[in-house]
């Protein structure tokens, strides 16, 4: 029965998709000495709307993995970073619902604050801005520009 | 000074009560011209005052308007605020305001 059992699991279960991401992650600071090396990757529009005066690059990372398992990265000197993804059935263009969240360095073996925590639905090939701020002022931000690539 | 000058002469002068009434007209008169010119000058005083308010306040807000900080996003206590928009290129913007985000 087992013997049998499988085959017809496999028919019904699609196989896991196999995705890739560019997770770029930007300091913004409203502090005048801060690092400005990221200004190019943060979108003009979207620079006209904070009011942060630099932009420094913490971290660059490149992410490959399966879908609907959980990905760790290290991210910065002192970040963490969770990912996790799902192909949406039956659409056109495929679009990929991406969990990702970043917490700060672990404070006592416990794990860090959440910076991010969000659900972005990404086409394949597409780039989308997540960033995290203070709800009233703050003096930066946490951007992260993430891409993600469907493999065939 | 004989006598019948005298009286001409105390003829010509107002009597005392013509002189208390001329000069109670005279000080009204000068009271009103003085009120008069006290007017205009206090709205000269006034106006600048007001201008200078109204510049600062548009100033204030200036300065608020062009900060604008997703500002859009200051919600009134709440703990975590997320907000998705769109750059005109089509960029996609997932913003995340947390009360204790710390960097």
């Amino acid at each position: 029965m087992l013997w049998l059992a499988s085959p017809q699991q496999s028919k019904t279960k699609p196989p896991r998709r196999q995705a890739e991401f560019v997770i770029q992650v930007i300091e913004a600071s409203s502090a005048q000495k801060a690092p400005n090396d990221a200004a190019d990757r943060v979108p003009a529009e979207l620079k006209t709307l904070l009011r942060y005066a630099r932009y420094g690059l913490l971290d660059s990372a490149f992410l490959r993995g399966s879908e609907g398992e959980t990905h760790r990265i290290a991210l910065a000197s002192n970040l963490n970073g969770e990912l996790e993804f799902r192909v949406r059935a039956g659409q056109e263009p495929v679009l990929m619902d991406v969990d990702l969240e970043v917490t700060g360095p672990a404070v006592e073996k416990s794990r860090g604050p959440k910076l991010l925590e969000t659900t972005a639905a990404v086409k394949s090939g597409e780039t989308v801005v997540l960033g995290a701020s203070r709800m009233r002022g703050g003096e930066n931000a946490l951007i992260v520009l993430l891409t993600a690539r469907l493999l065939p | 000074m004989s006598e019948n000058r005298l009286r001409d002469l105390l003829a010509v002068l107002p009597d005392e009560d013509e002189s208390a009434a001329r000069a109670a007209r005279a000080r009204r008169r000068a009271l009103a011209r003085l009120g008069a010119a006290a007017q205009p000058r206090k709205r000269r005083l006034w106006a600048p005052a007001l201008a200078t308010v109204l510049m600062a306040l548009g100033l204030l807000w200036w300065r608020e308007a062009q900060r604008a900080e997703p500002d859009l996003a200051q919600p009134l206590q709440q703990e975590r605020l997320e907000l998705h928009w769109v750059l005109s290129d089509g960029t996609r913007v997932q913003w995340v305001f947390a009360q204790d985000f710390s960097l």
